[in-house]
C-alpha cells in the first residue's frame, strides 16, 4: 500500500555564530533530507522560530548577544514538540540539562542519532524512501 | 710594683705601725727630754754632772742619730734599717746616766721613750732589741763606772729597772702586735668590700649592657612586627588562644589588638563548615582540646611536627569572607615542648581572581580552538562521503591523513583544557552507577584499529559485570590513554594485556605491554605535566605528556589510585582501582586542590 499522507520535511533550525561551522551543519541535515533555517543569532531565532515551529533546534552555547543557554531554555519551553539539540565546543559538563548534545564536531553518525531518535516523523521518512 | 718593692714596703708597713711613719717625730720626744737634761747638767753642773766627757759623747751620739732621723727615707733599702735610732738612742741615754744624774735617779724614765718607739714594732726582734737595748741602757753606767757597784740601792735599782724595762718591751710587743693584726683584718675587710663593690659595679655595667642590648632588640623586632601590614600573623597558645596579634591582622579582620589578645579564638576566625570538612578529612582528630574539634583539626598537622599551608576562608570581624592562604606552624620552648601555634595568613582573593581569569580564559581558548578544528573535521567527513566514489584511493588517503591529524589536534586541545582544569583546582565529573566492564569493554574495542595497524595483539581478560559510582565518559578516557599508550609503546608484534578484577571493595585495572619499559629513574616522574620518558622521545613516539597526568586525575576523582610497575627492558604495567561499594553519589565534585609544593 502505498502512503498517501504528505510528507513532511523534517525543519531544522540552527543557531549557529560562526559562519563555517554553521554552514557545516546545515549540510549535514539537508544531507539527511531535512529543511534547514541558519540563523547567526539567538535574536534572529526568537524573530522566527515560532512561525517556523522546527523539529529540530540546533543551539550552538556561545552567542553574541543572549546565549545558548537562554536560548535553548526558551525554545525547550515553548516548543515542546522540538527537539532542542546543544551543540558546543564548550565541556558537556557545562550543557543544559535539559537539552540534547550535538556537540563538535558534528558527524553523520551523531545527527542520524539524533533524528532516529527524537523525530519520529523522520524515521517514517527514511524508513519510507 | 716588683714583688721585692712590695715586700719592702709590707716589711716598712709592719715596722712603722703605730703610724706614725716619720723617725723624725719618734725621735722628737727622746731629743727634747735629753736636751733638757743637758740643760739642767749645764745650768747645776754640781748637783748633775759627774762626767762631762760622758755627757759630750752622749750628746753627740742622739746628735747623729737625730740627723739620720732627719734625713731618713720613707722608703727604700735603708727603710729597715730605721730601728737603728732607737737603738742608738739607747746607747747615749745609757751614756748620759754615766755622766749625769744623781746617785738617787739617773733618768732611768727616759729609757721608756726609745724603748716604747722600737718594741711597738711589729716583730718579736723588735721586742728583743728593745729589751736589749734596756738594759744596755740600765747597764753602761755600771760597766764604766765602778764605784757604783759599791752603792746597793743604785744596783738593786738598776736590776728592778732593767727586769721591769725588760718585761715592759714584750708587753708593749705584744700588745702592738694585737693591734697590727686588727688593723690588717680591717684592711682586709676593707679591701674585700672594695673588691666586692668593683664587681658589683662591673656586674651592674653588665647588666646595663645586656638591657640596652635587649632593648635594642626589642626595638628592632617590634619594628618588623608593625611593619607587617599585609600579612595577618597570629600567635595562640596551645588552646588557640590569641596571644600575639599583628597590625596586619587588624587590617585584614578588623579586629583590634586589644579585642583580639587574651579573648579571641583562632578558629572563631574560620569557616566552620571547612574546620568540619577538615576534620572530617583527618579522621576527626582528638587534639589536646576535645572541645574544641575545629580548632584541633587546624593544627594536627603542625602538632606533628609538619608545617601545614593551605586555604581557608577567614571571617572578618564586620562578617564578610576573605579566602586566605594559611600556614600553621607550632611554637616549640628550649626543651622541645609545644607551647602554641603560629598562624601566617595572606589573602588570596587576588590570587583566587586571577586563577578565575585564567580559567575564563582557557575557556574562551577551547572554544576558540575547538569551533575551527571542528569545522575542518566536520567538512573533511563532507568530502568523504559526497565524493567517495569520485576520489582514487590516493585522494581519499589523503583525506584520512588530514582527519586523523585534526583529531589529533582536537584531542590535543581537549587534552590541555582538562590538565588546565586540573592545575586549577578542579574538573566537572558526575558520579554515577555505572559498569566498569562496559567502558573497558568499549575502550579496547576503540583501541583496536589502532592496535591492528600497529601489529600489536591485545589480549583481555575482564570480569564481568563491575559496577561502580563513576562518570563513564572519564573513566573511559583514563582507560583509552592507558591503552593508547601500551599500544604506542609496544613493538610489532607485541602484546598488550588488559585486565579488570575486583577484590573485596576495590575493582582494578591493568594494562601491560611488551615495550622497552620504563627507567627506575623515571618512574617518579611518569604522572608529571608534560614529562616523556628518554625512550618516547628517541623513539619519537607521539604524544605530549599529558595522558598518564588527565588519567591520574580522574582516578583519584573517583577516590581510587594510579601506579606503575616497570623495569628498563622489561615492559610495564599501569594499574588503577577504584572504590566499588560506595554509597550513591550524584552530582557535580571537583577535585581536591593539590598541596602546595
Amino acid at each position: 500500500m502505498l502512503k498517501t499522507v504528505a510528507r513532511e520535511a523534517v525543519r531544522v533550525l540552527v543557531v549557529e555564530d560562526h559562519d563555517d561551522y554553521r554552514c557545516l551543519v546545515q549540510r549535514f541535515f539537508e544531507r539527511a533530507n531535512c529543511e534547514v533555517v541558519p540563523v547567526d543569532s539567538a535574536e534572529s531565532a526568537l524573530e522566527i522560530y515560532r512561525e517556523l515551529d522546527p523539529h529540530v533546534a540546533v543551539v550552538d552555547l556561545v552567542l553574541p548577544g543572549m546565549n545558548g543557554w537562554e536560548l535553548s531554555k526558551r525554545l525547550t519551553l515553548d516548543l515542546p514538540n522540538c527537539a532542542v539539540a546543544v551543540s558546543s565546543s564548550l565541556d558537556r559538563a557545562h550543557y543544559p540539562s535539559f537539552a540534547e548534545h550535538l556537540p563538535k564536531p558534528i558527524s553523520r553518525h551523531a545527527v542520524t542519532e539524533l533524528l532516529t531518535r527524537r523525530v519520529p516523523q523522520w524515521v517514517d521518512q527514511w524508513q519510507g524512501t | 710594683m716588683s714583688s721585692s718593692a712590695s715586700r719592702t714596703t709590707q716589711t716598712a708597713t709592719r715596722q712603722l705601725v703605730t703610724g706614725i711613719d716619720r723617725p723624725t717625730v719618734k725621735q722628737l720626744p727622746t731629743v727634747v727630754f735629753f736636751v733638757a737634761i743637758v740643760v739642767a747638767c749645764a745650768v747645776f753642773p754640781s748637783v748633775f754632772v759627774r762626767s762631762q766627757t760622758a755627757i759630750l759623747i752622749a750628746t753627740g751620739i742622739l746628735a747623729v742619730a737625730t740627723v739620720f732621723a732627719l734625713l731618713f727615707p720613707r722608703d727604700g733599702r735603708w727603710a729597715h734599717l730605721a730601728y737603728l735610732i732607737p737603738l742608738a738612742d739607747f746607747l747615749a741615754i745609757g751614756i748620759l746616766r754615766l755622766g749625769a744624774g744623781t746617785p738617787q735617779g739617773s733618768f732611768d724614765a727616759l729609757i721608756l721613750l726609745p724603748l716604747v718607739w722600737l718594741a711597738a714594732e711589729y716583730g718579736r726582734r723588735n721586742a728583743v732589741m728593745a729589751a736589749s737595748g734596756a738594759i744596755v741602757a740600765v747597764a753602761i753606767p755600771l760597766a764604766f763606772d765602778w764605784s757604783l757597784w759599791e752603792q746597793p740601792f743604785f744596783l738593786t735599782r738598776s736590776v728592778i729597772a732593767a727586769g721591769v724595762f725588760a718585761v715592759s718591751a714584750v708587753l708593749v710587743n705584744l700588745l702592738a702586735r694585737k693591734i697590727y693584726k686588727r688593723e690588717r683584718a680591717a684592711q682586709r675587710l676593707a679591701r674585700e668590700r672594695e673588691q666586692a663593690l668593683d664587681d658589683s659595679l662591673r656586674n651592674t655595667a653588665k647588666l646595663a649592657e645586656s638591657e640596652a642590648r635587649l632593648r635594642e632588640m626589642e626595638r628592632m623586632f617590634m619594628g618588623v612586627w608593625e611593619a607587617v601590614s599585609e600579612q595577618v600573623v597570629v600567635g595562640t597558645d596551645t588552646s588557640g588562644l590569641v596571644d600575639a596579634w599583628n597590625p596586619g591582622a587588624t587590617r585584614l579582620l578588623g579586629y583590634t589588638e586589644r579585642e583580639a589578645l587574651g579573648q579571641l579564638f583562632v578558629d572563631q576566625l574560620h569557616d566552620r563548615a571547612e574546620l568540619e570538612n577538615r576534620s572530617r578529612e583527618l579522621g576527626f582528630p582528638a587534639g589536646e582540646t576535645v572541645l574544641n574539634p575545629g580548632f584541633s583539626a587546624l593544627v594536627e598537622q603542625a602538632r606533628n611536627g609538619t608545617a601545614d599551608v593551605r586555604d581557608w576562608t577567614y571571617i572578618a570581624f564586620d562578617g564578610s569572607r576573605i579566602p586566605v592562604s594559611v600556614s600553621v606552624t607550632a611554637r616549640v620552648d628550649e626543651a622541645g615542648e609545644i607551647i602554641g601555634y603560629l598562624f601566617v595568613a595572606g589573602d588570596v582573593t587576588g590570587a583566587q581572581e586571577i586563577a578565575r581569569l585564567k580559567d575564563e580564559f582557557l575557556g574562551l581558548v577551547s572554544h576558540e580552538l575547538r569551533t575551527p578544528l571542528s569545522s575542518i573535521l566536520g567538512y573533511l567527513e563532507l568530502l568523504r562521503d559526497d565524493a567517495r566514489d569520485e576520489l582514487s584511493e590516493e585522494q581519499l588517503n589523503y583525506l584520512s591523513v588530514a582527519e586523523r591529524n585534526a583529531q589529533r589536534l582536537l584531542k590535543l586541545v581537549s587534552d590541555l583544557l582538562f590538565a588546565a582544569q586540573v592545575d586549577a583546582g578542579g574538573f566537572p565529573i558526575t558520579l554515577r552507577p555505572m559498569s566498569l566492564t562496559e567502558v573497558v569493554e568499549a575502550s579496547i574495542e576503540s583501541a583496536q584499529p589502532a592496535a591492528a595497524s600497529a601489529g600489536v595483539e591485545i589480549v583481555t581478560s575482564i570480569a564481568p559485570g563491575v559496577t561502580i559510582n563513576g562518570d563513564a565518559l572519564r573513566l573511559g578516557q583514563a582507560c583509552d590513554n592507558l591503552i593508547n599508550n601500551a599500544i604506542k609503546f609496544s613493538p610489532k608484534g607485541g602484546t598488550v594485556t588488559v585486565s579488570l578484577s575486583t577484590s573485596a571493595s576495590r575493582a582494578t585495572v591493568d594494562v601491560l605491554d611488551t615495550g622497552v619499559g620504563i627507567a627506575a629513574a623515571e618512574l617518579d616522574k611518569l604522572f608529571s605535566r608534560f614529562f616523556r620518558t628518554t625512550a618516547a622521545i628517541q623513539n619519537a613516539v607521539p604524544g605530549i605528556g599529558l595522558g598518564l597526568v588527565i588519567s591520574k586525575s580522574i582516578v583519584t576523582a573517583h577516590h581510587g589510585d594510579m601506579g606503575v610497575e616497570s623495569a628498563e627492558g622489561r615492559g610495564a604495567k599501569f594499574w588503577f582501582t577504584v572504590p566499588t561499594a560506595r554509597e550513591a553519589a550524584t552530582g557535580q565534585i571537583s577535585l581536591p586542590r593539590p598541596p602546595r609544593d
